[in-house]
């Protein structure tokens, strides 16, 4: 289980992923917007997509889980 | 022959040295993926050339007035070179008493520091050693406790952070004085996976603060070299490190009285790569990759990271030009949107003092949104370091150039040179620059909000507003009020900055360098 989590604060502009999704590392997960940048959020590891506790513009804390794997 | 006893004895002197804490806790080191401190100090530097200082130093026992036992000074140390260039190198051997520094007979690493400071040379500390005045067991042989400090590492240590390049590497579990030898340095690499560095290890944790926590989880490589900053880089193995070593002396002046060394120019200076033309994307809110951005700047394969995990949103690089060592800072959008952080801002204070105290000129490429926002951001003390690492480029006094490349925004945006009138700053931007106090976007409803709130349709007014704002955006005229002293064709950014630092040079070989008042903190 790997947990992909925001590192810093912002709003979720584009989730790239469903669950059951398999993702391999590197793969775009999710578009962050802080700062009024679009910051893709990377896959850390290859895996199958088992959660996605977010949704599209909701606000995240640094730290949030974005993503959760079963790598 | 009329010495030859006594040269024998000085041979099987040596050999009892070179046995370290002996056979078996040799091998135990070796099998736990550590290389010994002499091997270690051989892999690093140049075949041959390591001259070994007091490698008679040790514990010895007599009986009937003749030597039967010898146990080492558990630091190694010497001159040696590297690349052709003498270095001043040392290391704990961790075999007698686990690097301890109660097993440093007569204080070598000090003594090495010393030599370092007095030949003008970089020092090289192999950390792999525990507690500072050894053990407790210290307090038995010697009969009596005593107060910590005192004469010898710490103005040396200090002295050597204005004039010679230290560098220090982690290469076991590194505590006490030896986690303050790794981060009062220039450089610091640590061993991913044998190298930790903490205050106090796991047992001391434990009685302390009770609780339980893996040397690796306390103070490994994902700690402090993605974490903390305490380590600058990380390396996979200690080969790795020696090579990081290697690399990053390669860009320094051997004192701060010196110029970095010039390579030879392995590129061409007048190159002039069109990626440049489509680096920067049109839409402000899509990120690139500034790595990619500055290669296409500097020489082919010169580029050396510092720091690359911590305070991502700074990225510092040693680099060349026209085989000239540059110092390269610049903003990565993709982390933290480019923002200046409170380790960003750590970050960029360090390698700035890093640059002005081995006078190597520096090159920001901006892409500044400006000092990040938020709660979090807040009680990290953004504004506190923020300010910190604009004082270190106002205290800086090396040739700086400044290429805007896109945003420069806010106070952290204006913190991208010294703007002072007593200094002139090759300053310049691309087409694709874009600046102000505030951006647009944002200032719009703070500057103009009775406007906006007083009209019908509020959404449809503040749109106006920034669509007429907008038009006055672009670069050119700034560039028409002289506001900047070009904006230039981002191909030619090459070109032009091969010039500037050609004349940095001749201005830096015709100015009294040396340590600056106070030498840079670490």
């Amino acid at each position: 289980m790997t947990d992909v989590k925001a590192e810093w604060p912002g709003v979720v502009s584009e989730i790239k992923i469903s669950v059951g999704d398999s993702v391999s590392q590197d793969d775009e997960l999710v578009i962050l917007e802080s700062m009024k940048m679009l910051t893709p959020i990377l896959s850390p590891a290859s895996g199958t997509v088992s959660e996605l506790p977010i949704e599209q513009g909701q606000y995240v804390d640094e730290g949030a889980v974005l993503v959760r794997l079963d790598s | 022959m009329v010495w030859q006893p006594e040269i024998d004895e000085l041979s099987e002197r040596k050999s009892l040295a070179y046995q370290l804490g002996g056979e078996e806790r040799v091998q135990k080191h070796i099998e736990n993926g550590k290389l010994t401190v002499r091997d270690r100090i051989v892999s690093l530097v140049d075949s041959d050339s390591f001259r070994e200082r007091g490698v008679l130093a040790g514990k010895a026992t007599y009986e009937d007035g003749k030597l039967s036992e010898f146990r080492p000074s558990n630091y190694v140390m010497g001159i040696a070179s590297i690349n052709g260039r003498r270095v001043m190198v040392g290391g704990d051997d961790f075999t007698v008493r686990g690097g301890a520094a109660d097993g440093n007979v007569g204080d070598k690493k000090t003594h090495q520091e010393r030599m370092a400071l007095e030949l003008r040379i970089p020092i090289i500390r192999l950390v792999d050693g525990t507690g500072g005045g050894g053990s407790v067991k210290t307090i038995e042989d010697i009969g009596r406790t005593y107060l910590p400090g005192g004469p010898g590492f710490w103005e040396t240590a200090d002295e050597a952070m204005a004039k010679v390049p230290v560098v220090a590497a982690a290469m076991g579990s590194v505590a006490g004085i030896g986690a303050a030898r790794v981060a009062i340095s220039h450089f610091s690499v640590i061993v991913k996976g044998t190298g930790q560095v903490f205050t106090a290890g796991p047992p001391v944790v434990e009685r302390g603060l009770g609780m339980w926590v893996e040397k690796e989880e306390l103070g490994g490589a994902e700690i402090h070299a993605r974490g903390s900053g305490v380590c600058d880089n990380e390396a996979e193995t200690e080969e790795d490190a020696f090579e990081q070593i290697k690399q990053f002396l390669s860009y320094l002046p051997a004192n701060s009285w010196e110029l970095p060394p010039r390579s030879t120019p392995n590129d061409d200076p007048e190159r002039r790569d069109e990626e440049l033309l489509s680096i920067i994307p049109r839409e402000r809110r899509q990120p690139y990759d500034v790595r990619k951005l500055a290669s296409h700047i500097v020489d082919r394969d010169s580029i050396f990271e510092i720091g690359k995990y911590f305070g991502r949103s700074v990225v510092t690089l040693l680099a060349r030009l026209d085989g000239y060592p540059v110092a390269v800072l610049g903003n990565d959008p993709l982390a933290v949107g480019g923002s200046l952080d409170t380790p960003g801002s750590e970050k960029m204070l360090k390698f700035i003092d890093l640059a002005d105290t081995f006078n190597i000129p520096i090159i920001n490429l901006v892409d500044q949104p400006g000092f990040m926002i938020g709660v979090e951001a807040e009680k990290a003390g953004v504004i506190k370091a923020g300010v910190r690492a604009l004082q270190a480029i106002y205290q800086c006094d090396v040739p700086w150039s400044t290429i805007v490349v896109r945003r420069a925004y806010g106070v952290a945006g204006a913190g991208h040179q010294n703007h002072s009138n007593a200094r002139w700053n090759y300053r310049v931007a691309w087409p694709s620059g874009d600046w102000g106090s505030l951006p647009i976007e944002g200032g719009v409803m703070a500057a103009y909000r009775r406007d906006i709130e007083a009209s019908e349709n509020p959404e449809q007014r503040r749109q106006e507003i920034e669509d007429k704002l907008n038009e006055l955006r672009s670069p050119f005229r700034t560039a028409e009020a002289f506001n900047i002293e070009d904006i230039i064709d981002p191909r030619e950014t090459r070109p032009l900055l091969s010039e500037w630092i050609n004349d940095a040079y001749k201005v830096l070989a015709s100015s009294q360098l040396g340590p600056k008042g106070r030498g840079m903190r670490a």
